[in-house]
This record gives structure tokens, sequence and C-alpha cells, in this order.
């Protein structure tokens, strides 16, 4: 293989309130590879990038560009140098549309002064269509499903031709078939010379993509293997040091007293122009997992915000247990039983600048056990954040840890403890173990099936076709706001299959569709 | 090895950054302006000591110093709630110039009570300033107007209804100003400490720092201000009710201006004299922002502006350093405090050097 492009040398890196994230950390990239980095949440991967990228400065250490100490005090001097980078947690203006986005600080320019919005408008639609992303240009960043940012964040980077592309945790929530078109583009980057750093917790794809992988524990470097060398299951040992549950049906209890605690009936969102949800029927029981599979952006953000009294439906009914919700306030149906894990953790899962322990009580800050009549007890709060922070090995300091310094996926697992422990009736979870690494995930599903064997019902949307087809019981599809498949079992379902489905090449007839209904 | 538990200050620690970067930020702009005196003046050294030192040097001038606080930092506590809560609003400038007048048309009145008539004098304010605020509150609430725009125009409206009201209904006839009569002798507050104009408004003060400190750290509410401050779509994800908490915010915000102006008025000025906006509100803003919106922070700003601002006047006596001299120090102040960068390297330096001493022990 080529030469060295980009060289770190013991990189530390202690943040501001003494985490060491980085301990001597030394990483070369060579020219045109592909070159993962892998490990648990926490264990320094982002810093490392970040630090590449001029957002924070290494404690010490050296980074060689091009053959020349380089330090970088912010990120334009390291665009400038060619380096591009697609953030975990993005880093987009809302105010701004998807073409200003992308064509930020590369504007093409007519009559020496003025920006060209035909051409940008064009170039931008042309980009998106080569990777097979299908997304409304025009749309303002504010009013994006999660799915759609993270494209938007790839698009801007790779508009820019970097020759190191960094791309952290890019896949998260694609689909199989968008990642597929990812990959095949950063292929043709890394034959075309490019240099690309990608991160990810899906092992499978860092199989498939990759020249050399490096993995991390703890902030320090394991080794950095070529990808011949190392299998799927060496890499799960080094990350967490045991074997992984990729099977669950063990598991699964059978719930008795199997009774509807959710059912949505002839939902349907219409806007001017067309239905952003039509006519949706389905029902949730208790003690079981009903999988929503689907390309995001057709209509599963919406279903679930109706449900979870974030937006208003236009016509039909949510019933909670029987009892019409579709009026009730967010408080009071989160109140009469259900939970919800948002897709937007940093939007409306968690307050950045709060502690651990203020965002893991926001859904029941109200709650007897931690109030007194006049005030809230303290000294409660805090064993009720410490025991969840134990039980969900959420890796911080301490409970009063401002919680926007914490690694992404252990952010996650602080929204999904906060709602695990309103112990629910109905579980709303969309991507729940987004971003989250693989023994974390491995334990939320346990967790997840665990409250199902307890009677709850638990409406699972996710992009992660394996996390669907691993944990549901049932499974609706849905395609430009309408369920079009529903497969009563697990059994026998192909991803491929789903996938047509999802594609709108298949659809069911209305009997067929009954069963979410009434099976 | 055992290792001994040394409970050091460590500049690592975030809330003992902030107050060494405030102190150090103060230095920096008492530095200043030790430099601009000696450009302006032939005995620097004299005139900077005075003006650190005159607040102390009789009880009368620290007296000054106490009253002079007692206005701004309750505004700064109604200010700094709304800040808390996400609300840019400058209304409480407006509720001032509004609630004096309220205050005056309640201490005109005759009520035969030592004890009754003051306190209504406060309290009828206090409410009527919670029941105006509660029209911004209302407005952004309801219909998401910006606030800062609101209370802007309700500060112009409330200045030109005060005045209509004074020179129409409330007008002094022993005055040739524009004022109100003097208020009945039975509203007026005491004066509690000799040789001083403190009264009985300082320790109201001191109370309304608790309870506001309780409400923000303690209560529901509190919480809910805080989560609602920092993320409001978090808030709202949470099931926290944003009309119910912004309309609280803003009445609490109302009625510590209304207590603000009313006990500035019964214990400074025995009648109504205001003819312009009196600017103790926008002070509020400024001790909201030095202080961090945090209640004790808020008393200390409004304590330390307030002493410098009296050592400034005391100074500028028979000098040629003008009392504007004032306007520098605030400024350079609330310039460093608010600096997201100000002293960042210097400590990312210190965290190394910690850093890898433990790892090395
Ligand atoms: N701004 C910050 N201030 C303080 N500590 C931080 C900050 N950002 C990250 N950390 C800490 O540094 C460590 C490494 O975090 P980092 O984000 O690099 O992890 P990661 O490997 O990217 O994890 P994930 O897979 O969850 O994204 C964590 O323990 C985290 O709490
Ligand atoms: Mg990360």
């Amino acid at each position: 293989m080529s030469d060295t492009i980009l060289k770190l040398d013991n990189i530390t890196k202690i943040y501001g309130n003494g985490v060491v994230a980085n301990k001597n950390v030394s990483i070369d990239l060579k020219k045109g590879e592909i070159h993962s980095i892998v490990g648990e949440n926490g264990a320094g991967k982002s810093t490392l990038m970040k630090i590449i990228f001029g957002i924070e400065n290494a404690s010490s250490g050296t980074i060689t560009y091009k053959g020349k100490e380089v330090h970088f005090s912010n990120s334009m001097e390291a665009i400038h140098a060619g380096i591009g980078m697609v953030h975990q947690h993005f880093m987009l203006i809302p105010s701004f549309t998807v073409v200003q986005s992308i064509i930020l600080g590369m504007e093409p320019i007519k009559h020496g002064i003025f920006i060209d919005m035909k051409k940008a408008l064009s170039q931008t639609k042309e980009l998106a269509k080569k990777y097979n992303f299908d997304i409304d240009v025009t749309k303002k960043i504010a009013d994006l499903s999660v799915g759609e940012k993270q494209k938007v964040e790839i698009l801007k980077t790779l508009y820019r031709d970097a020759e190191v592309i960094i791309l952290d945790e890019p896949t998260s929530v694609l689909t199989p078939q968008e990642t597929v078109n990812l990959f095949n583009e950063l292929r043709k980057f890394k034959d075309m010379g490019h240099t690309i750093v990608f991160i990810s917790h899906k092992l499978n794809e860092v199989k498939q993509i990759s020249d050399r992988i490096t993995i991390m524990r703890n902030g320090e470097s394991r080794g950095t293997y070529n990808n011949a060398d190392i299998t799927i299951e060496k890499m799960t040992d080094l990350i967490i040091d045991r074997d992984l549950i990729t099977d669950y049906s063990h598991l699964r209890k059978d719930y008795e007293n199997v009774s509807t605690v959710l059912k949505v009936d002839n939902l349907s969102i219409e806007r001017k122009t067309r239905f952003i949800l039509k006519d949706v029927s389905f029902a949730l029981k208790r003690g079981e997992i009903l999988g929503v599979a689907g390309v995001q952006g057709n209509g599963q953000a919406e279903l679930v915000r109706c449900i979870t009294g974030l937006m208003e439906q236009t016509h039909g009914k949510i019933l909670l247990a029987d009892n019409d919700i579709s009026k009730d306030s967010i408080k009071q149906r989160r109140v009469k039983g259900i939970a919800y894990i948002p897709e937007d953790r940093m939007g409306d899962g968690i307050a950045e600048q709060a502690s651990v322990s203020d965002n893991i009580i926001s859904t029941y800050y109200d709650r007897k056990d931690i109030n007194s009549r006049f005030f809230m007890l303290n000294k409660k709060i805090v064993a009720e954040a410490d025991r969840l922070i134990k039980k969900f090995s959420i890796k911080t300091q301490s409970s009063k840890t401002k919680i926007g310094s914490l690694s992404g996926g252990n952010i996650q697992k602080v929204v999904v403890a906060r709602e695990y422990n309103t112990a629910p009736s109905c579980m709303i979870a969309e991507q729940p173990t987004h971003g989250i690494d693989i023994g974390s995930a491995e334990f939320i599903h346990t967790q997840l099936i665990d409250m199902r064997n307890k009677g709850a019902g638990i409406l699972l949307v996710s992009a992660d076709l394996s996390e669907v087809m691993n944990l549901s019981d049932r499974i609706v599809v849905f395609y430009e706001g309408e369920i079009v498949g529903y497969f009563k079992s697990v059994k026998g379902v192909t991803e491929n299959e789903l996938g047509l489905y999802m594609l709108g090449v298949k659809r069911q007839t209305p009997e067929e569709l009954g069963g979410a209904l009434n099976d | 090895m055992t290792k001994k538990k040394t409970k050091k200050i460590s500049l690592t620690n975030e809330f003992v950054f902030e107050i060494v970067k405030t102190l150090i930020s103060i230095l920096i702009a008492l530095g200043l302006t030790f430099v601009v005196i000696v450009l302006l003046s032939d005995n620097p050294i004299e005139l900077f000591t005075k003006l650190l030192t005159a607040p102390v040097t009789k009880v009368r001038y620290f007296g000054n110093v106490i009253e002079m606080m007692i206005p701004i930092a309750f505004s700064g506590l109604a200010v700094s709630l709304l800040f808390r809560t996400g609300l840019f609003n400058l209304g409480i400038e407006g509720i001032y110039f509004i609630g004096g007048v309220v205050t005056a048309a309640v201490a005109c009145t005759a009520i035969d009570s030592y004890v009754l008539h003051p306190i209504l004098s406060i309290l009828i304010p206090a409410i009527v300033g919670g029941l105006l605020m509660l029209i911004p509150g209302f407005l952004k609430a309801k219909f998401n107007a910006n606030e800062l725009v609101v209370s802007l125009m309700l500060n112009s409206i409330y200045l030109g209804l005060g005045l209509f009201i004074i020179k129409n209904y409330l007008r002094g006839i022993d005055t040739s100003a524009i004022a109100s009569p003097a208020f009945q002798e039975t509203a007026m507050l005491d004066y509690i400490i000799p040789n001083t104009r403190i009264t009985i408004s300082f320790f109201l003060l001191l109370i309304a720092v608790f309870l506001v400190y309780l409400l923000l750290y303690k209560t529901r509410l509190g919480y809910s201000i805080r989560m609602t401050g920092t993320n409001m779509k978090f808030a709202l994800y949470s099931g926290m009710n944003a009309f119910t908490l912004f309309m609280l915010v803003h009445f609490i915000s109302g009625f510590l201006g209304g207590i603000g102006t009313s006990v500035e008025l019964l214990s400074l000025y025995g009648r109504f004299t205001w003819i312009v906006l009196p600017g103790l509100g926008f002070n509020g803003a400024l001790m909201a922002m030095l202080g961090r919106n945090n209640p004790v922070g808020v008393l200390i700003s409004a304590f330390f502006i307030s002493y410098l601002a009296k050592g400034a006047e005391v100074m500028a006596l028979g000098s040629d350093v003008p009392v504007e001299i004032m306007a520098i120090i605030q400024a350079v102040l609330v310039l460093l405090v608010s600096s997201q960068y100000f002293l960042r390297k210097w400590r990312e330096r210190q965290l190394l050097k910690e850093g890898t001493a433990n790892e090395l022990s």
C-alpha cells in the first residue's frame, strides 16, 4: 500500500473536567485507504477525530500531515488543509436550507460576487442523486429527520472533495440500502487516492469496507490490523472482552394476559398537497415488540410524534388501554403509561448543559419518591441516578457531570435508562441503540425484551433492519405514510423481502394488512 | 502506598475556575481603571486608593452602597429568572416605572396604620408588576412573540402611561416639577441603622435572594425553569408545560420588580419624581449577567458594582477624573466575565499538568 498521509504520534487528551479521553494514541493513515476505528462507547474515538480536525487540542503528542507537523487551531484550518469530517452530532445550522448547508463556504459564484443559487441547486440535487439519497434539498435543516440530517452531513463533506475524509458514525441511522450506496461512493473516493477514516459500531460494516482497522479501548489503541488478519469475533473480543448474544429467542417468555395496550385507529396526517400518514391502523399488545420497518421519512417519525403528543393528527384516534388519548397533553400521556426514546437525542432527548442526574429524571421529575411536598429531594435523586448509571454502565465521572461532555453512546444510554425507569406500559423506542456499542446494545436489547416479558408493549422503530428482525414479534412496513406490509411472525421473513416493501415495490392486500390491527 | 487525600483547591474544578476567572476579570478591570486615572490625574495613587476604600471610610458612605445595591439586586433577581428560562426580556425596566406610579398612588392614599400602609404600598405594586408581566408572558407563551421586542415596546408604553397618570391624576400641587404629591408619612419605611438610609428593604432583599435560590435549585418549578432554559424542545418532550411555566416565571419576575421599585421609593424618595425610565431594570440585566443568573451571584454583583460606584463618586469629587469612569469598569467586567475564551488556554495547561501528575501517581 502507498505512503502515510497523516500520522498521529502519542496523542494524549485530557478534557477540562479531568477526563483522560486519549492516552498515547499513535495511528498512521495511508493514502488511499479506508481505515476504520472501532471501540466501546467513550473509548475516545470522536475525541481523536476532533483533534485531527482542529476542534479539540491534543494535550500532548504530535500530528504529522503530508510530512509536516501541523497544529490546526480550528476546523477551518483543517478544511483548508484538505480534511473533511462528518460529525457524530451534526453541526448544521437549523435555519439554513439543505442547499445552503451543503455549499456553505464553497458557494458557486457568478458575476464575481453573487452566489449562483441556480447552479448550487442543480449541483446539490445531482449530488444527492448520485448517492441515491432521497432528500428534498430545498427543505430547512430544522424540518429534517435525524436520518436526513445525517445525509446532509455526508453530502456536505463529500462535496468538499477532501483528501482525508473522517466519518464519525455516518451509518448509525441509515438504512442498509443507503449504507450500500455510501460504501460504493467511499470506495470510489478511495480509488481516487483519498483517505477515509470510518467509525462505526456495526462490525459487519467495518469488516466490509475497511482496509485496516484500529481498535480502541479506554482511550488507548489496542492495535491496528489488516482487515484480512482479523475476524469479527476477534474484534468483539478486543472491544468488550467477551462474546455477544446474537439470538435473543431463548430470552423471550410469553406474557399471559394478552390484551391491546395501544391501538392506532385510522390515523392520518393531511398536509396541503399530500398525506404524510394515511389511514394507519394497528394494535400493539402487552408482551410484544412490534417492529416498524421503513426507509426514514415515510411517516414513521410523524406516527411516533402523534402517539407521544408532540404532533396532532388530522384524522383518526389513538387509544391507550381502550382510552382515547388523542387529545391528551404530552404529560398526561406519559402519566398514563407511555414512554418515548426519541430519535433526536441531542434535540429532544437531553439538555446538554444540565447534569446527568437532571437529565435522567426529566420525564418523571415530579414523581413522589424523589419529592417532598415543596422540594425535590436531591439525595434521593442522586441515589436514583447512581443506580441507573450503574445498571446501564454509563461512563461518566459522576451524576453531577454535564451530560454534554459524555460520549455519544453514553448520552443515548442516559435517555434509554430514563425511559426504562418510568416502567411504562407502552414504550415507543425510536432508534433505541443509535450510536451504542455492541456490548451496550446487547444490554439494551435484553432490557427491552425483559420489559416485554413483563407485559409492556413496545413499538420499535429502527432503521437497523437486523435490530427489527432480531427483536420484533410482529412487523409492519411503512411506505409513503401507509402500512404496506404486515408480518405476523418474523420467521421466514428475509431482509430482502422487507426491502421490497420498504421501497414500495411490493404491497399487500387490505385483508392481509388488516392483521396488524386484528391479530 | 497510602494516598493522602488532600482536598486542595483545584483549578480544574468548573466552579472554582469560574470564581477565579471572575476575580481576575475584576483585577484587569481595576488595572485598566488605574491606567485611565494615571492618564487623567496628577496624584493617581491617592485617587485610586480613594476609589477602592472610600466606601468603608464612613458609615454614611457604606450605607449609600447598600442603598444603591437594593433596587438593582431586586431587578437583577427578577431578570435572572427570565434569563434562566431562556427569555431575553428586559421588561423589568418598565415595571419599575409603572410600579413606581402604583406605589405613589397607594402611598399617597390615607391609610391610618404604620404597619398596613407600607405593606400595601409594597404588595400592591408587586402584584400589579406581576400581572403586567403576564402580558409579554402570554404573548410569548401563546404566540411565540419575540420577548425582547415586546418588552422594549412595553417599557415605552409604561413610561407614557405612567407620566399620563402622574400629570393628570396624581400631580403634586405643592411642587412645580412633574411629580406626585408627597407620600403619606405612614407609608414611608423607617431607617433602621443610624447615619444611613437603610430600611427594612435590606432584609426583604436577603429573604428574596434566599427564596429565589430555593425556588431555582430545590423546587420542581425551578427544575423546569432550568431545563426549559437550556433546551426548550427537551422540556416539551419531557412533558413540561411551557405555557404555565412562562406565565408563572413572568409573574414572579414582575412581582420582584414591583417590590424593588416600591421599596426604593418608600426608602429614599418621599414622592414619585421620575420623568424618564430610571435605568434600574436595565441595570438588573447587567447584574444577572455578572452574577451568572445565580441569585447569590446577583447579590454579590450588585454589592460590588454599587461599592465601586460609590467609590468612583467620592473619588470624582474635587478631582479631574469624572465619575463616568464607572462605565469603563462595568463594560470591561461584563466583557471579560461573559467571554468563553478568556483564560481557557491557561486552564488547559493546568489540566494537563494535573492530569499527567495523576497518571503518574
Ligand atoms: N467536551 C468534553 N468534556 C469532557 N469530557 C469529554 C468531552 N467530550 C468527551 N468527553 C469524555 O471523553 C471520553 C471519550 O469520549 P468520546 O466522545 O471520544 O468517545 P467515543 O469513543 O466517540 O464514544 P461513542 O462511541 O459513544 O461516540 C468519554 O469518557 C467522555 O465522557
Ligand atoms: Mg463518538
